[in-house]
C-alpha cells in the first residue's frame, strides 16, 4: 500500500530523462545561460525591484555602527564601531529579553506549525461542502482583527472574576485562574490566543498544496483498501512536505523576531519578567524614548538579522542532507 | 470719518454678525484707511452696554491661580477691548484683542500638521479659514499620521523636507535640544521679543512659562501651548470612595491610613449594599494606574512614575526610601486581608468599567483612578446616576505624621507645539501667525467652533464654573462639528481663569465643576512645595540616550516590585528582601541615572 | 476504476466523526469572538461595557455604524484601499509568478545565487529612513504608486510560488513541451499558467490581505490626505479616541472621546474587516483538484 508520491518521481524521470537524451551531465555555464535566457528575462523586473528596494537601501546598515542623528544624514554622522553592539550585550535586560524572545518563539514555533497542516488535513477530507467552506471561512477571519481587539478580547475571556474560562474551569473545580497575573502563564496566554488567531490563515497555503495532489493517488489508495489516516500518512503529508519544509526553514530563520505591538498590550507588572522581549525593549528604549535611538535600535535589529542568518542557513543545510526539499 | 458707524461695525463684529473682511471693507467704505482701523478697534472699546468700562481688568496683586503660580496682569495698554460682558474680577488669561493682517499681501507658510479626524481636512476646516481671513497668511498643510508622527516627522528631516513650522508635534525637550544645537529649529528669543504680543502677556502672568520652554543653553526653540488644568494636577493620585456605603455604616470620610482600614475593612465584612452577599470590592484599580501616587503620600512626597524629586537641590529618588517601605508594608497589610482585589494589577480599564457599572448593587467601594469615567460611565443626564454617590477621599495622614499630595505644578505648558524651522524665509510671519491664537477670539473659535452659530459670548450674570463671570456660553452641544474647530490642536492660552470662565447651564450640570471642587478641597491643600518636584529637564542627545534605557530598565521593575510587595509575592518585612531590592537599582545603574539627572539640572536651573 | 462504490471502512468512519466533532468544536471556539464583536457593533456602548452583552445584541442600535461613517474620510478611504487592493494585487501576482517559476526550473544557471539573494532580503533590511529615502529619490514620495511599487513583491510569496511549480509541474511536462518547439515563455503562457489556479489563488489573497490592512506605509511615505487608505483612517480615528487621560485636560473631552471608541470600537473592525472577509470564498472555487492530472493525461 505505499504509493510514491509525486516529487520523487518526478526528479527520478528528471534525471532518467536527461541520462536518456544523452546530454552531457556537465553542460557548460555559458551554454546553459544561453539556453536559458528567456528565464533571466522573466527574472529581470523581480530583480530590479529587489535592487531597488531592498538592496539600495541596504546601505543604511552602518547606521548600526554610526552615531545617527537625522539633521547630519548618515555619512555626516560619527563612526562608533561596535559601541552599540557593545551596550545592547551589557544592558542589564540583556539575558532576561533573549530568552524570553526564543522561549516564546520555540513555543510559538511547535504549536503554530503543525497545526494549520492538520487543519488542512482535516478539512481536506470532510464530506459536506458547505459545512468545509463556513468552517473555512470563519477560521481565516480572526487574521483580521487588529491585535487590540484581540487582546482586549482576551483578557474579558481570561478575567479571574467575570471571564469566561475562569467561569467554566470554576464549574469543573480546577478555580479561578490569575491568567494574566502569573508569569509563568504568560506565555500560554501569547501562543495559544496567537494560535487561535493564525490557524485558518496558515491553513490556506496548505489547503492550495493538498488540492494540488494527483488524485488518482487517492484513487488507487481507496481501490487498494487504504483508511482515511493512512492515505493522509502516505500521500497528503508527502505531498504537502515540501511546502512544509520550506515554511519550516523561513520560521527558523525568524526565530528572534516577534512584533511587538501584542506583547506589549499584554504585559503588566506582574508578568514583565516574562513578557519583556526584543521588540517591546527596543520600541521602548529604541522608538519611544525622549529622543529616538535609531543607531541603537539598528544595532540590535543587525545583530538579531546575522543570528537570523546563522539560524536559516543551519536549518537550510540539514534540510538538504535529509530532504529532498530546500532553499538553495 | 463717523466714529459711531465705526463704533457699530465694532460691535457687530464682535458679534460675529459680519466677517473680518466685510468689517475692514465697509470700514473703508466709511473713510477709515487700514491704520486707523487698528486705532478704531482700540477706541471704541466693546462698544454697547459694559458697565465697568470695559477696558480690561483692575490690576490685582499677583495671584495664585490653580496653583500654578501666575500674575494678574496690569492693565493692558491699547487694542484693549473686551467681550460684551467684561471680564471677570482677578481674570488671569487670554484677552480679547482683534488682529489686522499681518502682512498686505498674502504670504504662504508651510506647516506640518498631525492628522485629525475631528479636524477633519485641514485646509477646508472652517476655523482655518477664518483665521487666514484674520491674518492674510495662507497655510500649506502637510499632515503626518497623529501616532507614530515622530516617525514620519524623522523620515521627513532626513530627506530635507523641512517645512517652515512643525505645529502640534510636541517634541520633548531633548529632541528640542538635539534640532536646535543642529540649527534645525530656530531659535525664537529675540523674535518673541520683537513680534511677540499675546505671548509677552503670557510669559507675565505664567512666569515659570518662559523658564520651561528655555532649553539648557538659554535658546526658546518653541512656542508654548498653555493649557492650565486644574484638576489634572492632582489627577494621577485621586482616589474616589462609595460614599452611601460610608453613610449606611455610620462611618465618616476617613483621614488617617488606620481610618481608611478600617473602612475598607468594613466594606467587606459589612455588606454595605445590604444583598446579603459579601460581594462587594474594597478597593481595586486598573492596571495602568498606581496605588502609591495615593497611599505613599502619607508616608513621603511622592509624585509618580518616574519617582524622582528634588530634596535641597538634590535630585533623588523615592522608591527606595524607608519610607517607601512602610507605605509597602501599609498596603501589603491591606492586601491580606483580602481589601486589596487580585486583579488590581493586571486588569484592563474595561474590566474595571464592568464591576464599576454593575447592575443592581454597586460593588465598588474605593478605586485609585483620575476621574468617574476611568471606573463606570458616566450619565450626565440622569439627577441621581450612580457616579454622583463617588466622592474623593483626601489624602490621608500615616503614622508618622505625613501627609503630602503630589501636585504638578509644571504640566499647564506643553513645550514644542510650534516650532519654527531653518527653511522658514520668513520667521517673524511664522511667531505673529502663532502669537494669534493666543487670542481670547482665536481661541474661543478654535476650541468651540463657529461664533454665533457653535457658541456666543456670555451675558452679563452668567456664571461660569467658579461661579464668577462667565465669558462664552455654549450654543450646541460641545464639540463642534468635525472641520469646524481645530481639536484643541495649534497652540494656545487656556489660562486656568480661561477654562472656569465658560458658561454654566445650571440645568445640565457636568462634572467639570465637581470635579474642580474635589480637587480644590481634598488635595490642593496638601500639595508638596513646589521646590520638591523635579521640573522638566532639557536634556542632550547622550545624556538622553543613556538616561532612556536606565528609565526603561528601573521603572519597569519599580513597578513590578510595587505589584509583588503589595500582593505578598515577595515579603516586605524581610530585610534581606528589602536590601536585595535597594541593592537591584545600583546594578542597574541608578546613580549614573541620579547623577545625569542632577547635571541636566544644574545646567539649567542653577543660575 | 470507480471508487464511488466501494463501502467506507470503519477505521473511516470513526475517523470522520472525530473530524468532524473535532472541527465543529474549534469552529466554534473560533467563531465566539467573531459573533461577539459583531454583536457588539451593533449594542449599546454602555451594555458592552457593564458586561451586558454576551452573545446577542443588546438594545440594538446603528449608531456606532453612524459613527463610523459620519467620518468623510472613511469613504475615501475605502475607495483609495480599493484602488491599492486591486492594482497592488495585479503588480505584486504578475512579479510572484515570474520569479516564483523562473526560480522553480532547476536547469536556471545560478539558481542557488538568486535564491539567496531573494532569502536574504528577508532577514537583512536597510531600516526605515534608508528605505524612505530611496523611495524619495525615485520619485514616489506621496504619491499613489508609494503603496503600490515599494512592496511590490513579497519574497516568502515568491519562495512558496516557487516551491509549489517545483511539486506540480512535472519535467515531463517541460520536456514534452521543448520537444514541441516552445520556448520558455510560451510554456510558462500555454501550459503553466492554466495549471497555476491554486497559487495564484493564493498569492491574491495573501497580497491582497496584505494591502488592505497596511497603515504603515501610507502613514510612511503619505502627506496628502486624499490619498490614505481605509486602514489609516481608521487607526487615526481609534487612536485618537482612547487619549489617556492624564494627557487631556478637558474632563468634558475626556468622557465623549471615551464613549467615543467605545461606540466605534466594534463597528471599525467590522467595517474594516468585512471586504477580506468576502473575498475569501471567492478565491476558494480555485482550490480545485485535478487541474494537472487532467493535462497529463491528455
Amino acid at each position: 500500500m505505499t504509493v510514491s508520491p509525486r516529487p520523487a518521481q518526478a526528479s527520478d524521470t528528471a534525471a532518467a530523462a536527461s541520462a536518456r537524451a544523452g546530454s552531457r551531465r556537465t553542460t557548460s555555464a555559458g551554454r546553459q545561460i544561453r539556453r536559458g535566457w528567456q528565464l533571466y528575462v522573466l527574472l529581470l523586473l523581480p530583480m530590479l525591484y529587489l535592487v531597488v528596494f531592498q538592496y539600495w537601501p541596504m546601505y543604511g546598515v552602518q547606521i548600526a555602527f554610526r552615531d545617527y542623528n537625522v539633521v547630519n544624514g548618515i555619512l555626516g554622522s560619527e563612526w562608533v564601531g561596535l559601541k552599540h553592539f557593545q551596550r545592547f550585550l551589557d544592558s542589564y535586560l540583556f539575558w532576561p529579553i533573549i530568552r524570553n524572545t526564543i522561549v516564546l518563539s520555540t513555543y510559538q514555533l511547535v504549536a503554530g506549525f503543525p497545526l494549520p497542516i492538520l487543519l488542512a488535513l482535516a478539512l481536506n477530507y470532510v464530506g459536506g461542502a458547505w459545512f468545509r467552506r463556513t468552517v473555512q471561512t470563519v477560521t481565516y477571519a480572526p487574521y483580521f482583527i487588529s491585535t487590540v481587539v484581540i487582546v482586549g478580547m482576551l483578557f474579558m475571556l481570561l478575567d479571574p472574576r467575570n471571564g469566561m474560562i475562569n467561569l467554566l474551569l470554576s464549574q469543573i473545580g480546577l478555580g479561578p485562574l490569575d491568567f494574566m497575573g502569573n508569569p509563568a502563564y504568560f506565555k500560554h496566554v501569547y501562543v495559544w490566543s496567537g494560535v487561535w488567531q493564525t490557524l485558518g490563515f496558515g491553513a490556506v497555503i496548505y489547503l492550495a498544496a493538498l488540492t494540488s495532489i494527483d488524485p488518482t493517488l487517492h484513487e488507487a489508495a481507496i481501490v487498494d483498501g487504504a483508511t482515511k489516516l493512512q492515505r493522509m500518512r502516505h500521500i497528503d503529508l508527502p505531498g504537502i512536505a515540501p511546502v512544509a519544509i520550506i515554511l519550516l526553514i523561513l520560521s527558523l530563520g525568524s526565530m528572534l523576531t516577534l512584533g511587538f505591538e501584542k506583547v506589549l498590550l499584554m504585559q503588566n507588572p506582574l508578568n514583565l519578567q516574562t513578557a519583556e522581549v526584543i521588540d517591546t525593549y527596543v520600541y521602548k528604549v529604541g522608538l519611544a524614548s525622549a529622543v529616538p535611538q535609531f543607531s541603537y535600535a539598528a544595532a540590535i535589529g543587525l545583530f538579531r538579522s546575522v543570528v537570523g542568518l546563522i539560524l536559516l542557513v543551519a536549518a537550510n543545510q540539514v534540510a538538504r542532507r535529509s530532504t529532498e526539499t530546500s532553499l538553495w | 470719518m463717523s466714529t459711531d458707524n465705526g463704533q457699530e461695525l465694532v460691535q457687530e463684529l464682535f458679534e460675529g454678525r459680519i466677517t473680518r473682511r466685510t468689517f475692514v471693507l465697509r470700514a473703508i467704505a466709511l473713510g477709515f484707511t487700514t491704520s486707523s482701523i487698528g486705532t478704531l478697534l482700540a477706541a471704541c472699546g466693546g462698544g454697547g452696554d459694559t458697565p465697568n468700562g470695559g477696558t480690561g481688568p483692575t490690576a490685582t496683586a499677583p495671584a495664585q491661580s490653580g496653583g500654578v503660580p501666575t500674575t494678574a496682569a496690569a492693565t493692558p495698554g491699547a487694542a484693549a477691548v473686551s467681550p460684551p460682558a467684561g471680564y471677570p474680577p482677578g481674570y488671569v488669561g487670554p484677552r480679547l484683542s482683534p488682529k489686522s493682517p499681518i502682512t498686505p499681501e498674502k504670504t504662504t507658510l508651510r506647516v506640518v500638521v498631525p492628522q485629525n479626524a475631528e479636524v477633519g481636512d485641514w485646509s477646508k476646516n472652517v476655523f482655518t479659514q477664518w483665521y487666514e481671513e484674520r491674518t492674510n497668511v495662507h497655510v500649506e498643510w502637510m499632515v503626518v499620521p497623529g501616532e507614530d508622527a515622530l516617525t514620519k516627522v524623522n523620515a521627513m528631516i532626513a530627506s530635507g523636507d523641512v517645512p517652515d513650522v512643525f505645529m502640534s508635534i510636541n517634541f520633548l525637550p531633548a529632541q528640542q535640544m538635539l534640532y536646535g544645537s543642529q540649527g534645525l529649529f530656530v531659535p525664537l528669543n529675540d523674535l518673541l521679543d520683537q513680534h511677540g504680543v499675546e505671548i509677552k502677556q503670557l510669559f507675565t502672568e505664567y512666569p515659570d512659562a518662559k523658564n520651561l520652554i528655555t532649553a539648557t543653553d538659554g535658546n526658546i526653540y518653541s512656542m508654548p501651548n498653555l493649557n492650565d488644568c486644574y484638576h489634572c494636577w492632582a489627577g494621577a493620585g485621586r482616589m474616589w470612595i462609595y460614599k452611601p456605603w460610608l453613610d449606611e455604616l455610620g462611618m465618616k470620610m476617613p483621614e488617617t491610613t488606620d481610618e481608611f482600614e478600617a473602612v475598607l475593612k468594613a466594606f467587606k465584612e459589612k455588606d454595605p449594599n445590604g444583598n446579603k452577599q459579601l460581594d462587594e470590592i474594597p478597593l481595586t484599580k486598573a492596571v495602568e494606574s498606581g496605588f502609591d501616587t495615593y497611599f505613599m503620600g502619607a508616608f513621603l512626597y511622592n509624585p509618580g512614575e518616574p519617582w524622582l524629586v528634588l530634596a535641597n537641590g538634590k535630585v533623588d529618588a523615592v522608591f527606595n526610601k524607608p519610607e517607601w517601605r512602610e507605605g509597602l508594608r501599609y498596603m501589603n497589610r491591606l492586601y491580606k486581608q483580602g481589601l486589596i482585589a487580585k486583579e488590581s494589577f493586571t486588569q484592563t480599564p474595561e474590566q474595571l468599567q464592568r464591576i464599576g457599572n454593575k447592575q443592581g448593587e454597586p460593588v465598588l467601594g474605593a478605586t485609585r483612578e483620575w476621574y468617574w469615567g476611568s471606573f463606570l460611565t458616566i450619565d450626565q443626564s440622569k439627577a441621581d446616576a450612580r457616579w454622583k454617590d463617588y466622592v474623593t477621599v483626601p489624602i490621608l495622614k500615616g503614622p508618622g505624621g505625613a501627609q503630602v499630595s503630589g501636585w504638578n505644578y509644571y504640566g499647564a505648558v506643553a513645550p514644542g507645539a510650534y516650532v519654527i524651522t531653518k527653511a522658514c524665509k520668513n520667521p517673524d510671519v511664522a511667531v505673529k501667525w502663532a502669537d494669534g491664537q493666543y487670542e481670547l477670539e482665536a481661541i474661543c473659535r478654535s476650541y468651540a467652533g463657529v461664533l454665533g452659530e457653535d457658541w456666543r459670548w456670555a451675558e452679563k450674570g452668567e456664571l461660569g464654573i467658579n461661579g464668577k463671570q462667565a465669558l462664552w456660553k455654549q450654543i450646541v452641544t460641545w464639540p463642534p462639528k468635525t472641520g469646524r474647530w481645530w481639536a484643541q490642536l495649534g497652540v494656545q492660552y487656556r489660562s486656568n481663569d480661561f477654562r472656569l470662565s465658560e458658561a454654566v447651564d445650571a440645568a445640565k450640570p457636568t462634572f467639570e465643576k465637581p470635579l474642580y471642587e474635589y480637587t480644590k478641597q481634598d488635595y490642593f491643600p496638601y500639595r508638596e512645595d513646589q521646590a520638591m518636584q523635579l521640573p522638566p529637564l532639557y536634556m542632550d542627545e547622550d545624556q538622553a540616550a543613556q538616561t532612556g534605557e536606565i528609565a526603561t530598565t528601573i521603572n519597569n521593575y519599580v513597578s513590578e516590585m510595587l505589584a509583588k510587595f503589595t500582593n505578598g509575592q515577595v515579603d516586605v518585612t524581610n530585610d534581606g528582601e528589602w536590601n536585595k531590592y535597594v541593592s537591584t537599582f545600583d546594578e542597574m545603574g541608578l546613580s549614573t541615572y541620579l547623577q545625569i539627572h542632577q547635571a541636566a539640572y544644574d545646567a539649567k536651573y542653577k543660575q | 476504476m470507480a471508487a464511488t462504490t466501494i463501502k467506507p471502512t470503519r477505521s473511516d468512519r470513526i475517523f470522520d466523526v472525530w473530524n468532524y466533532a473535532l472541527l465543529t468544536i474549534f469552529f466554534i471556539i473560533v467563531l465566539y469572538p467573531l459573533v461577539y464583536v459583531a454583536s457588539a457593533s451593533f449594542s449599546n456602548p454602555d451594555a458592552v461595557i457593564s458586561g451586558q452583552m454576551w452573545l446577542l445584541p443588546v438594545q440594538p442600535t446603528l449608531d456606532g455604524y453612524r459613527a463610523v461613517f459620519s467620518y468623510e474620510s472613511i469613504v475615501q478611504g475605502y475607495l483609495n484601499s480599493v484602488f491599492y487592493v486591486v492594482a497592488g494585487t495585479v503588480v505584486n501576482v504578475f512579479m510572484t509568478i515570474l520569479a516564483g517559476y523562473a526560480l522553480s526550473r532547476r536547469d536556471l544557471y545560478g539558481r542557488n545565487m538568486f535564491m539567496f539573494l531573494f532569502v536574504f532580503t528577508t532577514l537583512f533590511s536597510g531600516g526605515l529612513i534608508p528605505t524612505y529615502l530611496v523611495v524619495d529619490d525615485v520619485g514616489l514620495l506621496n504619491t499613489r504608486w508609494a503603496l503600490i511599487v515599494p512592496t511590490a513583491l513579497a519574497v516568502y510569496n515568491v519562495i512558496i510560488t516557487r516551491t509549489f511549480f517545483q511539486v506540480t509541474i512535472p519535467h515531463e511536462l517541460l520536456e514534452a513541451a521543448q520537444i514541441d518547439g516552445s520556448d520558455d515563455f510560451t510554456f510558462l503562457r500555454r501550459v503553466v499558467l492554466p495549471l497555476s489556479g491554486p497559487i495564484i489563488a493564493v498569492n491574491v489573497l495573501f497580497y491582497a490581505i496584505g494591502h488592505w490592512n497596511q497603515f504603515f506605509s501610507a502613514l510612511i511615505y503619505l502627506t496628502n490626505e486624499s490619498l490614505f487608505p481605509l486602514q489609516l483612517v481608521l487607526r487615526e480615528i481609534l487612536v485618537q479616541n482612547s487619549v489617556d487621560p492624564s494627557q487631556m485636560s478637558d474632563a468634558t473631552e475626556l468622557l465623549r472621546r471615551q464613549h467615543l471608541r467605545d461606540l466605534l470600537k466594534y463597528s471599525l473592525i467590522v467595517v474594516a474587516s468585512l471586504p477580506p472577509l468576502m473575498l475569501y470564498p471567492f478565491v476558494q472555487k480555485y482550490f480545485v483538484k485535478g487541474l494537472i492530472v487532467g493535462s497529463l493525461k491528455g
